[in-house]
């Protein structure tokens, strides 16, 4: 049976987002098989550094601590990951930790990522209902349908896709991977087929449409596979504008 | 009766209150105390209440899944109406404790969730719609005593500069519970564990607060939340070990039988200085 053993860490630091950043190195000891984020809670009982000063606790967000949240998102040794499923013997020494780069850094590993949500709010990501009515039951889905919604709805806004993609940065207007994955969602739930065409206008602004995938993909940790939402997605629009030309 | 609630942003750590005719508490459970947990409620909203007088709930009993703890089964006590024992409080989803006794089966808690939220809803707009005085009829001068309240108390942690690390304490806390308050428990354990809660409640003024920053301090929440663990980890074996009797999942080895003609009945807790004062009184009826 392995030991316990002492990991090699070195944390990107800053204090607000005003802050400049400054690199921290610290040597934890670790028990096997524990994750990231266990580790950086580890590093809470004894916040010292590896030159013996004491020092704040890293600052991350965190919630389930079971994948299911998407808050604890950051770049484990340059990739994005989320560090309650990344464990600590399967990665490389020094094990580097930095906030997102594509959002605004509130504190040491904890990120911005309003912008997402807000990226959201103007593509109509719900059914307009006329006042409070017993309308009986929905429509019904095939167990097709169901499984693709239920596939897109597994998104967690965690923001991985938005880091792996080129395309999603500062000076970019490009509104991010994961709004493809909710706007192919509701563009085929029955109600939500009824503002299809708003939601395909606005895709059609600027930044609305994704250029490739470059990976998002393969960083969801959620699995979605938003190379084919998006090839999908610039089809529908590419026709809803083709027929948008011809027929007003 | 309520009048609102203290929130504070956990970035900029502003205290704001927000004057109100009812409050409806959905802030989860608080199985977060156990050191091995499936959810992430650490409970800072109910014992809050709790410390201000509402009637806790069914504190000792615990939905385990595979020795982990999946959520906390009791919480505040609420009516029919889902009214705590403070008018004008609600309480709904996992800080309420209605319908789940001594173990809940996993599709009965999204129903007792669901059923209760909408049933606070209607109730709180009942309850606003009943009163004479309307508008946040908070005065002044009371916005302005609850904030100094949390204000005091916040100066209060950040003065903390013992020796002993909280993060230590919240372990040993949850190790604790763990092993003498898990599905099998025992008069004796749960008398230790008892002992060693009340000296961790000690430890904890004597421990130092990790960081003084007054932007993004994930310390003074962790702090904040700590110290109403302790409160909650207290009711909950200090129940636990009144209860002498086997319940649902939870055995106590050293009275291995089911007790209804005693502990047919819900245990209500409030709360006093001294030391929480316990209510058998209200029984579960047949039906």
């Amino acid at each position: 049976m392995k030991t316990e053993r002492e990991v090699h860490l070195k944390v990107r630091r800053q204090e607000s987002p005003d802050d400049l950043s400054s690199w921290e190195e610290f040597r934890v000891t670790v028990p096997p098989s524990q994750t990231v984020m266990e580790l950086l809670q580890r590093l809470k009982l004894k916040p010292i550094t590896a030159d013996g000063l004491p020092t704040t606790p890293v600052v991350f967000d965190a919630s389930c601590t079971s994948a299911m949240c998407g808050a604890c998102a950051m770049l484990i040794n340059g990739r994005v990951r989320m560090a309650c499923t990344t464990l600590v013997d399967m990665i490389k020494e020094p094990i580097i930790l930095e906030p997102l780069r594509s959002f605004p850094v509130v504190r040491d590993l904890m990120v911005d990522r309003d912008a997402m949500f807000e990226a959201l709010k103007n593509m109509r990501l719900w059914t307009e209902i006329d006042g409070w009515s017993d309308a009986g039951s929905g429509p019904r889905k095939t167990p097709a349908q169901q499984e693709w919604s239920a596939m897109l709805s597994r998104c967690t806004m965690c923001g991985c896709c938005c880091e792996a993609s080129p395309q999603y940065h500062a000076r970019s207007p490009f509104v991010g991977p994961h709004v493809m994955a909710h706007v192919a969602r509701c563009n085929r739930e029955p109600n939500g087929v009824i503002d299809k065409t708003k939601r395909l206008t606005a895709l059609m602004q600027p930044g609305g449409l994704a250029d490739s995938d470059e990976g998002c993909s393969d960083v969801c940790p959620q699995k979605i596979p938003l190379d084919r939402v998006t090839a999908g997605l610039n089809w529908e629009v590419t026709a809803f504008s083709v027929r948008r030309f011809f027929h007003g | 009766v309520c009048g609102g609630i203290v929130a504070q942003h956990t970035l900029n750590l502003a205290l704001k209150v927000f004057p109100a005719d009812a409050v409806v508490l959905c802030t989860g459970g608080f199985e977060n105390i156990y050191a091995r947990y499936a959810g992430a409620s650490t409970g800072y909203a109910v014992a809050q209440a709790y410390l201000q007088g509402a009637t806790f709930a069914n504190p000792e009993f615990v939905q385990f899944e595979e020795t982990k703890p999946m959520w906390s089964l009791g919480g505040l006590w609420v009516d029919d109406n889902h009214q705590t024992s403070i008018p004008g409080l609600f309480a709904a989803g996992g800080c309420a404790a209605r319908y789940h006794g001594a173990s809940a089966l996993m599709p009965n808690v999204p129903l007792a969730v669901v059923h209760g939220g909408e049933c606070a809803g209607a109730s709180a707009v009942e309850w606003v719609q009943g009163r004479e005085v309307r508008g946040h009829a908070l005065s002044a001068s009371l916005v302005k005593e609850a904030e100094r309240v949390q204000e005091y108390e916040q100066d209060k942690f950040f003065a903390m500069s013992g020796y002993e690390n909280p993060h230590k304490l919240k372990q040993e806390l949850g190790e604790l519970l763990q092993t003498h308050a898990g599905v099998t428990r025992q008069q004796r354990s749960l008398e230790a564990a008892l002992e060693k809660i009340v000296s961790l409640r000690d430890r904890f003024w004597q421990s130092g607060i990790l960081d003084h920053a007054r932007w993004a301090n994930q310390e003074l929440v962790f702090m904040r939340q700590l110290s109403r663990e302790l409160e909650l980890a207290h009711i909950l074996v200090a129940a636990a070990l009144k209860r002498e009797e086997s319940r649902g999942m939870h055995q106590r080895s050293d009275h291995p039988e089911r007790n209804d003609t005693t502990w047919k009945c819900l245990t209500k807790v409030t709360y006093d200085e001294e030391k929480p004062v316990f209510d058998f009184r209200e029984r579960i009826s047949d039906a």
